[in-house]
Formats: structure tokens, sequence, C-alpha cells
């Protein structure tokens, strides 16, 4: 995910060119958008999620120590984003508060049992259904091509843990799914 | 004192915890390749991992099948990528937000840091420069109040002192 043209729009923006900032802006909003949708589950959440992305990373990309690191840094801050609304949430009762148990599918998550004949509908249902930590290490992995060990930075988790919630999520989602793909 | 247990009794007994161990074993060892198979396809596995998962794989249906499943969820979530965005988000533009945070951020500064700064100096140099003009008026205006009551005084004085000579 190091890309020399995300180094070369960083400094342009450092130098002072704020427009600049348009074209990381372009460039990954549909990805920072998609990653705090399926978090979130929620269109609205997910809009104030991803403005509230950028608008931070903007405020603060002096900080960012290394530039090629851009998209890393950006989703680092989107998932604080995110963890900021499901805290809210979770804090209205309207979400069960994350535990250690074994059980990784939350239970919280209503299970529409109407017959979905959509591969992305099933898809996105049965990944929203599943807790927030095993959904979160599993969209980094398949959709952001992430590795195990930028996972585990960017959560904070071990690696080894990030690879058992992998396992597990995957488990549990082909096991869901055979018996709509029979 | 205790009935002695037949010989194929013990046996059945003995047989049904080795079983009971060898399929615990078993599945452990099932949950073990299929935790490498998921690392496997996320090259994520080490080479000489590879090489005990794939023998394992040769002759275990049940993790063979977990790999194919696993491949076939990942090629179902890459055509489940959010390709369209909502109108909301993809008519949006960076200037947009970025003029939006520059109205919050003078919002912000007015309150904040601007306005702490702005706040004691600006009215203190004004209320200075005020009362340093409405002093100099007071001052000027007093010296001359003063000035022919300090005459009429000096005058009356030396009135006094030339009556009390005369005297």
């Amino acid at each position: 995910m190091q890309t020399s043209t995300d180094e070369i729009v960083v400094r342009q923006v450092r130098a002072g060119d704020s427009n600049a900032f348009g074209e990381l802006y372009e460039k990954y909003k549909g990805n920072v958008y998609a990653y705090c949708y399926r978090l979130l589950q929620n269109q609205s959440s997910a809009e104030d999620a991803l403005q509230n992305t950028f608008m931070k990373a903007f405020q603060s990309i002096s900080t960012l120590d290394d530039a090629t690191a851009f998209k890393y840094w950006l989703f680092m801050i989107a998932r604080n984003e995110v963890y900021t609304v499901l805290r809210k949430v979770r804090s209205n009762g309207q979400v069960k508060s994350l535990d250690d148990s074994d059980d990784i599918w939350d239970e919280q998550t209503p299970f529409s049992k109407a017959v979905q004949t959509d591969t992305v509908d099933i898809i996105q249902e049965l990944l929203g259904q599943l807790k927030t930590e095993y959904r979160e290490v599993l969209i980094l992995r398949e959709y952001e091509q992430l590795t195990y060990v930028e996972i585990a930075a960017l959560t904070g988790d071990t690696v080894s843990s990030v690879k058992s919630r992998i396992f597990k999520a995957r488990k549990a989602l082909t096991k869901k799914l055979k018996p709509y793909f029979k | 004192m205790r009935p002695p247990i037949s010989f194929n009794a013990q046996a059945e007994r003995a047989i049904g915890v080795l079983a009971g161990i060898l399929a615990e074993e078993t599945n452990m060892d099932h949950i073990h390749y299929q935790e490498q198979a998921s690392q496997f396809i996320d090259m994520e596995l080490e080479d000489q991992d590879a090489t005990s998962l794939f023998s394992h794989l040769s002759v275990c249906p049940e993790c063979r099948e977990f790999l194919k499943e696993s491949l076939q969820l990942r090629s179902r979530m890459a055509h489940s990528v959010v390709s369209t965005l909502p109108q909301g988000v993809a008519s949006l533009e960076w200037a947009t937000i970025a003029n939006n945070k520059s109205r919050k951020l003078s919002h912000i500064s007015l309150n904040s840091s601007a306005q702490r700064k702005t706040a004691g100096p600006l009215p203190a140099i004004v209320f200075l420069l005020f009362m340093f003009v409405v002093g100099g008026l007071l001052f000027s205006t007093r010296i001359e109040i003063q000035r022919p009551q300090e005459y009429v005084g000096s005058t009356n004085s030396n009135v006094s002192q030339v009556g009390n000579l005369s005297r």
C-alpha cells in the first residue's frame, strides 16, 4: 500500500497546497466509505465517519511521519472514527458490548430470515452479523488486502490474534453460507 | 468385593477412551490445519508449514473442503465490493468538506485560541488609548481651570500680604 504517488501528494499538501488533498480524497473516499459502512452497517453514520476521517487527516497531516504510509494512517483515523460511533451506539444500548467469549456471532443484530438471492446482500448480511472484532479483521484482509502485521498494528492486536480471528470469521462465514450456495 | 470385569469389557472401555482421545486429536488437527489453510490463502503461511499442510490436505477431505469453501468465500466477497458509492458520497467533493471545515475552524478559533490571543491585549490597548485621550483632555482642562484660581489665590494672598504690610 506504499505508493510513491501518495508520497508526492502528501508532500504537496504539507507544502501548503490544500487542493492537492482533494486527490487523496478522491482516491480513497470509496475505500474509507466501504470500510466504515461495513463496520457500522449504516449509510448515514458511514458518511459522517468518512467526512470526519478526511477532515482529521487534513488537519493533522503534518504529524504523518512516513508519507508513503498515508493509506495505512488514513485507515487508523477511520477506525478511530468508526469505534467512536460504535461506542456511542453501544452506550445507547443498541449494540451488545464486545466480550472475549468464543461465540463470534453478534446475536444482537437481527438475522433476517427472508430469502435473499443476491450474493452481495447475503455476504453483507452475514458480515453484518459477525461481531465487530471479527468483521473488522476480515474486511481489512479481504477488501483492503492488508497483511496480518498491518492489521495487527492497526487494531492493536497481536499477529496471532489476527490470524485466529480471520480464521474463525472465515470458518463461521463458510458454514453460514453453505445453505445458500449448495 | 467388586465383581471381576471381563477382558472383553475392559478392552471395549479402553478402545472407547482411545477413540475419544483420537477423535479429539483429529479435531484439533483439523482446526490446526484449517487455520493454516486460512493463512495459506492469505499468503501468510511459512514454507515449512505449507509442506505439512499439503501433506495433510492430501489425506483429509474435511480440510480440503474448508480450503475450497474459503476460496469461494474470497471470490464471493470480491464480487460484493461496494462498487457504487451512495449519491451523497459520490457527489461530495473535498472542496465542500474543506469549506465546512474552515467554517468550523473559524468558529472554533473564535471560541478558543484566536479569541484567547485577541481577547486580552486588544481591548486593553483600546481601553488604555481611551484613558490616555480622556485623561489628557481632563488634565489639560484642569490646568486651564486651575490657573485662574491660582492666579486669584496668589492675588488675594498678595493683597492680604500688602494689607498686612500696610497695617
